[in-house]
């Protein structure tokens, strides 16, 4: 069932209550739900947008310009797949490697990922040469509240209330007791015995943040909460052209045909060769001439003769032609954190969250060494050519189309000095508290989240009812 | 005379043919290889070219 407030709610004696019913907490109760274990979700939000939900994401950025998170989630249900783009991509499992988690296990919830999802289960990858692949992301047009909202609304295990603002959790020696939630501007103690935050890439960590404020012996002081706070820095790295039907010889049958933007991604070896951060590379596909024609004339300047044949191939329509966007991997940065305000709080008097962040030389010196090496790729080819942005690298130049993926800040670890939940999203040294969602990303490769997170969720899913059923 | 001509021809010839495969092919292939690249620039991009752009 769904209820609109808590005080509606006729039962509040759930083994399993999650809070959040974004991708992570919705994916997590249905894998309970084929396991037959019963699970409350508590939504914060509204059943729909609303702006007075969303000034609950009002925060502070100190340091570079990230953007606004009452822009970029959303306070609903379904949670921010009701806006999001819909990509998805496995992570490398190279990019997995400072995880401890078992890769293997993250992986063989691809399948039932996919089936949440609506996607196939198909991200080929071709090998281009030593440093870069072609890549395939597959396109979710899944909205949680859309396609779930009926299931859950006719569920024998899964409940749902709406308007249910958790402001931290309860307990002592290790064990949570209970959550203090605020519904309707009352105060609600809702008991169980797992409590799961997936409240989102910020949330997760201004909630537990605030438990361990609110309690003086709960949660371990030495967790590093909030910190390694990581995002997709997403830019405008230059503009180029590429021969598709020149790359389709080339690569045979293994070219990979889509529409929209041809994708490329940095390989292991470049990366580890040239010491750098790993990238996808989107070369749009927009079929605007004006805007083909300014790249061509650009060139035009700097090679007359080649140029021309390249502006005669406009007219047969086999340029790819535009911008090169890319998606950075972002190294994980102890100083990059999230901390609750001082002064201002929410209307549910819990502190608002001041994301420190700061862009690393790093990040734009790798989107350099990306695209100067994509270039002699095109050339050596015969593929294209690619011009790269002259100030690419300097932070002073770097202009931030969107920053949409927040993780970390609760990242996945063996050691505490370094990391909040274990292997199984278990906040260290807390019997009964999980994290759901990408706050839990140990390192972000380029890859977009949510087909991680729905993995992760559904693994955690097993792990909880395994539990379960050993007590029974 | 006009037989070591001929003699003498035949093997200028046939050497510069051999010169041809073992010297000046591949060293245009090293060239080819070890050309740089060209930069240029136009407004606020940098393109990357090859040297017979």
């Amino acid at each position: 069932m769904i209820y609109k407030f808590l005080s509606d709610l006729p039962k509040k004696d759930y083994p399993v209550v999650i809070f959040g019913s974004g991708p992570a907490g919705i994916s997590l109760a249905l894998k309970l739900e084929k396991k037959k274990i019963n699970s409350l979700i508590l939504e914060a939000g509204e059943e729909n947008y609303s702006e007075k939900s969303q000034e609950s994401y009002l925060s502070n950025v100190i340091g570079d310009d990230i953007t606004d998170l009452r822009y970029s989630r959303l306070r609903q249900l379904g949670g921010t797949s009701g806006h999001w783009g819909g990509w998805c991509k496995p992570i490398e499992n190279w990019n997995l490697k400072n995880w401890t988690v078992n890769i293997d296990k993250i992986n063989s919830y691809s399948k039932e990922a996919s089936e949440i999802l609506n996607i196939d289960l198909k991200f080929n990858k071709t090998k281009i040469n030593n440093h870069f692949n072609q890549i395939q992301f597959q396109y979710s047009n899944v909205r949680f509240a859309e396609k779930f909202k009926d299931h859950i609304h006719n569920s024998k295990y899964i409940d749902l209330c709406l308007n249910s603002q958790i402001s931290h959790f309860i307990g002592e020696k290790q064990l949570i007791k209970e959550a203090k939630v605020i519904s309707k501007k009352k105060v609600f103690f809702i008991k169980s015995k797992f409590f799961i935050l997936a409240c989102g890439g910020v949330e997760n960590s201004r909630i537990l943040l605030w438990t361990k404020e609110k309690n003086d012996n709960l949660i371990n002081p030495i967790l590093p909460i909030g910190k390694y706070w990581m995002t997709h820095p997403w830019f405008l790295g230059g503009v180029g052209f590429l021969k598709k039907t020149k790359m389709e010889n080339m690569l045979n049958e293994d070219f990979l045909k889509y529409e929209g933007p041809i994708h490329f991604a940095t390989s292991q070896k470049l990366i580890e060769e040239k010491k750098i951060l790993s990238g996808a590379i989107y070369m749009n596909a927009d079929e605007d001439n004006k805007f083909h024609k300014e790249i061509i004339k650009s060139f035009l300047c700097v090679s007359p003769e080649y140029g021309k044949k390249i502006a005669r191939m406009l007219f047969n329509k086999d340029l790819k032609c535009g911008n090169i966007f890319l998606n950075l991997e972002e190294a994980p940065n102890e100083n990059n954190k999230i901390v609750l305000d001082k002064r201002l709080k929410d209307e549910n008097q819990i502190p608002i969250s001041n994301i420190h962040y700061k862009k690393s030389k790093k990040t734009l010196y790798s989107a350099k060494i990306i695209l100067e090496n994509l270039a002699t790729l095109f050339i050596q080819k015969k593929l294209g050519r690619v011009a790269v942005k002259e100030n690419i690298a300097d932070l002073n130049y770097y202009e931030n189309l969107g920053v949409h993926h927040h993780m970390g800040g609760t990242r996945i670890g063996d050691d505490k000095n370094n990391s909040v939940v274990d292997n199984n999203l278990k906040v260290h040294d807390a019997n009964n508290l999980y994290i759901a969602g990408s706050s839990v990303f140990t390192t972000s490769g380029y890859a977009n989240p949510t087909y991680t997170i729905v993995k992760l969720s559904l693994k955690l899913g097993d792990e909880i009812s395994d539990i379960i059923n050993k007590k029974l | 005379m006009l037989k070591n001509r001929r003699f003498f021809l035949k093997n200028f010839f046939s050497g510069l043919f051999l010169l041809n495969i073992f010297l000046i092919i591949p060293y245009n292939k090293i060239q080819s290889q070890i050309k740089k690249l060209k930069k240029k620039k136009n407004k606020d991009l940098i393109w990357y070219l090859d040297e017979s752009d």
